[in-house]
């Protein structure tokens, strides 16, 4: 079996796919049905995958983390006469979110990642394509959040979305842990 | 064929990113997912089973997702065989008028029947089922007036199969078949009663004159004339149970209730006709059965009623049997779907059907 890696999508036996990553996760409260649509089945897409991927950070460095975070949002809300809406917004989101960390909380890194796969056929390949293309940008929007194609890299990305337990941060030229720390 | 890992070679050495060249899987680079930082009361928002899964690909395909368009398999022998998704092989299938309960389960039957597991309907009242099994190369066996007539004293192949086992795998074969029997027996006398079962009493006479006649055939079954005549005759045995201190005029007191019932069973009763002699065709054990009842008229209730509960009863010990002797090695073992068409008619005809009826 062959597989080929283009730049914006990935084609594996009889099937093309595009991987999408979160690059944006939803601003503000969200209700638990707010994936819905994009976890749903739709009708010109032949299988779509949305892998969550989380990572749990240890209770130690949970504590130190949001409390460094809290003081890089308030160095920069102080650090101006007129700090702008989004460092206040900022300010308080690190501030709630060291909050629930102090009543028990734990803390987590998550990654979204979307797969639409349609089936290669002679003729009508790239117009499916193209409409699974759309569809999933539509949904994207439904679920809040901002998801752009991973290019370059749709092998990858295609082989992390699935559920083998390949984690990508530890295979890259500079480990999780390393530039956790910068 | 199967594969050797050591003779499945691909010309050239990986490098540290896969074999490379076109089509052959190296990734060039690698970018990981960007990553965003919440607690855990917020991330849960994030929901990821706020949809439904499909359904596993076990079972008879019954057609396709309303919602996602994919393939849906349901039977009940399978969704507790192999899926394991339900704890017992049951399904009751609930709908309202026209919309395709005995088309569904038509086709589960017809999907099973190419698994291995027999149909076998007990009471087709439509008929829904008569076609199917007759293209399946099975047995279609028509009861009512004048088409054929059931015996509910005949054990059916309980009897043959009991000679060829031993201990006790008989003891409970021949125990499992008359307590069916008894049951039938009161459940056609509550039908007769307008839904008013036997008494204790005659419970109890019934039971004693089915074991004379067992005693006393010599083969050929006996049928309700012979315990007709059993309790009309009362011998001592009888007139021991009945407690009639005795007297005749007493014993002829006491049963004479169950005599006007049993009256009602052979020819010239309400139910004579269909009940008041030998078993025409006897259900098999080895082959798809549909017991055809559709010519009886839907104005006659009890008759329905009554038909269907012998039926269940006879198709049941069909399939006690075929248990008994996969049990003891001495058949393949069968698995057979048991389809109750119209159970709601049977619960309407009467009290007392969920003890005397369900196995």
């Amino acid at each position: 079996m062959a597989a080929q890696a283009r730049w914006s999508s990935y084609r594996h036996d009889g099937a093309e796919s595009v991987t999408w990553a979160m690059t944006g996760a939803p601003r503000g409260e969200v209700g638990c049905a707010v994936l819905a649509d994009l976890l749903a089945p739709h009708p010109d897409v032949d299988r779509k995958r949305v892998t969550l991927l989380y990572r749990p950070l240890e209770d130690g460095r949970a504590a130190r983390a949001v409390e460094r975070d809290r003081h890089t949002a308030d160095f920069r809300v102080a650090s101006s006469r007129r700090p702008s809406a989004r460092a206040l917004a900022e300010q308080r989101a690190a501030t709630r979110t060291a909050e629930e960390e102090a009543r028990g909380a734990g803390l987590v890194d998550f990654a979204m990642l979307v797969t639409a796969t349609v089936v290669d056929t002679p003729d009508g390949a790239p117009d499916a394509l193209a409409a699974a293309r759309a569809a999933v940008d539509t949904l994207a929007g439904t679920a809040r959040v901002q998801l752009r194609p991973v290019f370059g890299a749709q092998d990858s990305a295609f082989a992390a979305a699935l559920p083998v337990g390949l984690v990508l941060p530890v295979h890259l030229g500079v480990p999780a842990e390393l530039r956790g720390a910068l | 064929m199967r594969l050797r890992p050591g003779r499945l070679r691909v010309a050239g050495e990986p490098g540290a990113r896969g074999f490379a060249g076109p089509g052959r899987g190296a990734a060039g680079h690698l970018e990981a997912a960007p990553e965003w930082r919440a607690t855990t009361v917020q991330a849960c928002g994030l929901w990821p089973f706020a949809v439904g899964t499909g359904t596993p690909m076990t079972g008879v395909p019954l057609g396709r997702d309303l919602l996602s368009g994919a393939t849906l398999c349901c039977d009940p022998v399978s969704w507790f065989q192999r899926a394991r998704l339900i704890s017992t092989p049951s399904a009751f299938v609930l709908g309202r008028p026209g919309l395709g309960k005995s088309t569904v389960v038509r086709r589960m039957a017809l999907g099973l029947a190419g698994y291995g597991v027999l149909p076998l309907v007990l009471g087709d009242l439509k008929p829904d089922y008569v076609d199917l099994v007759d293209a399946l190369g099975g047995q279609v066996v028509s009861l009512g007036d004048g088409r054929g007539r059931l015996n509910v004293l005949d054990p059916g192949e309980t009897a043959a199969a009991a000679r060829r086992l031993t201990g006790d795998a008989r003891a409970r074969l021949l125990a499992d078949a008359h307590g069916r029997r008894q049951a039938t027996l009161s459940g056609l006398v509550t039908v007769l009663r307008g839904g008013a079962p036997p008494t204790d009493r005659e419970e109890t006479v019934l039971d004693r004159a089915t074991r004379l006649l067992d005693d006393r055939s010599g083969g050929t079954p006996a049928t309700v004339h012979d315990l007709l005549q059993v309790v009309r005759d009362g011998p001592a045995e009888l007139r021991a149970v009945v407690v009639d201190r005795g007297e005749r005029r007493r014993y002829d007191e006491l049963t004479e209730a169950l005599e006007a019932s049993l009256l009602g069973l052979v020819d010239g009763g309400r139910l004579g006709r269909v009940f008041g002699g030998p078993t025409t065709v006897p259900i098999r054990r080895d082959r798809p059965v549909v017991v055809d009842v559709s010519s009886v008229d839907d104005a006659r209730t009890d008759l329905q009623a009554a038909l269907l509960l012998a039926t269940w009863s006879q198709g049941f010990g069909a399939v006690a049997v075929s248990h008994a002797l996969a049990d003891a090695g001495l058949e393949p073992r069968r698995h057979h779907v048991v389809v109750l068409d119209e159970l709601w008619r049977v619960l309407r005809a009467g009290r007392g059907w969920s003890t005397g009826s369900t196995r």
